[in-house]
């Protein structure tokens, strides 16, 4: 792993926290220097690796009496009464009120539990099996795909090895924090202190530092004393949840952690019915008629918009720095910033085509150009995702997850055209 | 969430809040102690907003700012947040006057947390510094 801090772009993108449109100085990009095995550590575009040779499953041919043996217990394995479907390599929590999955991650038992589903389904996961390190299990997520986030970081958990390392880290968020307190000083004309980090050549002093004390500020002014265990969790958000529970099968989410796997119809309601769905509750006492302001709260429909995307091959994180719905990229957050925002739109059709215009809520263009002038200045594009809904969808059937089948997605991008800066 | 290390001593501040308030308190104050690395953070249940605020100082000389967490699917307007400045004007800490600015602590559901700075009335534009 190289330890010198590169400038790996051609063109500097303007970083996400620059919104003074200041993009191209000399500072180097605030995010994590992409590194020499990252192409082979996110080959993968989701949490499951499809191996090349798949034995074709109607013309096996067993050559030797073990593998005919093999063969058939496979093949009869799913008969076998009581026998349970093993469960599956990843296992979240809901926590709070709002839908957030949290990774469990307690060691050994899921690591035996990821290598029995990986045999079974002879699917490889991207479980990070690397022993000793309790966050290993939220990795896999982040490096198929990049599903969810650490609580303490930008992307996969750093907060430990950045609290460990102090002011010499090379991760993104410290060298976003050192790259602010220069901008600072420059600003107010003090002598900055030097600011470059040392190249480090005893990277294997942190292998083992996972084990080793944790003392931050923080614990003189609260008298807690240092940590001895990493603080720091992974979570995934709805969406996400529900498309690697359901979508993918790889992941197992409980309502607490002494509780029982939630079924992927129970997961769903459970998921539309948070409390965040704020006045959701008391829309549903209305008459049957779907209208647009009842479905601006609908988790149906950010999940449809969240499938569409994702199945098409594009990353999909929150988009709240943005104010979008959701951002999206083409490889993942570490690679390149996003190219597109997306605020997703409900909408109702009043027909059973799905050919015609749907009935778009009204807004004005005050609204477009205000969301239009945020995402500019940081260089993206706004799409407009309009979730079509037809209109006479029922309560029951949006209780189960298919409902998305009947939806309809139309996405418009928007953005502004000058005529000087576009002559060509 | 409970077993989390550090649930212990932010539960010990604000016993009688109820549950479902809880957690989103807790995110915004892990964000605040371990990632931003603030010198001093209490939490404080406020009964009549419902809502578990923060009490928080970047270095222990500085004036403690009220944090107020909040979702981003939660609608405000500007009442509601005259409202916010009333009644947490009630337990500001130290100085007797009213209360300036709140910040809101806005959480996405992927843990990312947002601040925005909200004065109360009107504030006129910083002088230009001499250059």
């Amino acid at each position: 792993m190289s330890s010198a801090v590169p400038s790996h772009e051609q063109s500097s993108p303007p970083s996400d926290f620059d919104t003074t449109g200041a993009t191209q100085d000399s500072l180097q990009s605030t995010k994590r220097p992409i590194r020499k095995n990252d192409r082979h550590l996110f080959q993968n575009p989701f949490p499951l690796q499809i191996s090349k040779e798949e034995p074709l499953k109607g013309f096996f041919l067993p050559i030797t009496i073990a593998s005919f043996l093999q063969y058939l217990f496979q093949s009869f394995s799913s008969l076998i009464p009581f026998r349970k479907p093993p469960l599956p390599p990843y296992e979240g929590v809901l926590v709070g009120e709002s839908g957030c999955v949290w990774i469990l991650q307690d060691g050994k038992a899921q690591v035996d539990r990821a290598l029995r589903w990986e045999q079974e389904f002879k699917r490889k996961s991207t479980i990070a099996l690397e022993a000793g390190l309790t966050h290993a299990l939220g990795l896999g997520l982040w490096r198929g795909g990049f599903f969810g986030k650490a609580t303490l970081s930008r992307g996969e958990p750093t907060w430990w090895k950045r609290m460990a390392r102090d002011g010499q880290s090379t991760e993104g968020e410290s060298l976003a924090a050192r790259r602010r307190a220069m901008r600072t000083a420059q600003r107010r004309n003090v002598p900055q202190p030097p600011s470059e980090p040392k190249s480090t050549t005893s990277m294997s002093s942190f292998s083992d530092g996972y084990d080793s004390l944790v003392s931050t500020p923080y614990a003189e002014g609260l008298g807690w004393g240092v940590l001895t265990v990493d603080p720091e969790r992974y979570q995934l958000t709805p969406e996400e949840a529900f498309f690697l529970a359901y979508g993918l099968g790889i992941l197992a989410v409980k309502e607490s952690e002494e509780g029982d796997i939630l079924e992927p119809c129970e997961l769903w309601s459970k998921l539309r019915s948070h409390p965040n769905a704020l006045t959701f509750a008391s829309q549903l006492v209305g008459p049957e008629i779907m209208t647009t302001s009842k479905l601006s709260s609908e988790f149906a429909v950010r999940y449809a918009a969240y499938h569409y995307y994702r199945s098409q091959g594009w990353v999909v994180k929150s988009g709240i720095k943005f104010g979008t719905d959701y951002v999206l990229y083409r490889r993942g957050p570490i690679f390149r910033h996003s190219d597109y925002a997306v605020v997703v739109v409900p909408s109702v059709s009043d027909t059973a085509h799905r050919d015609t215009l749907p009935d778009i809520p009204a807004r004005t263009w005050v609204w477009a150009l205000s969301v239009n002038r945020v995402c500019a200045q940081v260089n993206k594009r706004v799409l407009l995702c309009h979730v079509v809904v037809p209109s006479d969808i029922t309560r029951k059937e949006l209780a189960d997850p298919t409902c998305i089948k009947r939806f309809a997605i139309w996405d418009v991008c928007i953005g502004r055209w000058v005529p000087e800066k576009t002559r060509d | 969430m409970e077993r989390h290390p550090l649930y212990e001593q932010f539960a010990r501040e604000c016993p009688d809040a109820p549950q479902k308030v809880r957690w989103l308190s807790f995110q915004v104050y892990l964000d605040l102690v371990l990632a931003k690395e603030w010198a001093n953070v209490h939490a404080r249940f406020v009964k009549s907003l419902e809502k578990i605020v923060l009490l928080a100082r970047r270095e222990l000389e500085e004036e403690a700012e009220i944090m107020v967490p909040m979702t981003e699917a939660e609608s405000w307007s500007v009442s509601s947040v005259s409202i916010l400045f009333s009644q947490l004007s009630e337990i500001s800490l130290e100085s007797s006057s009213d209360l300036e600015s709140l910040v809101l602590a806005i959480m996405s559901t992927d843990s990312t947390v947002v601040y925005y700075r909200i004065y109360n009335g009107l504030v006129p534009p910083e002088e230009e510094k001499e250059r």
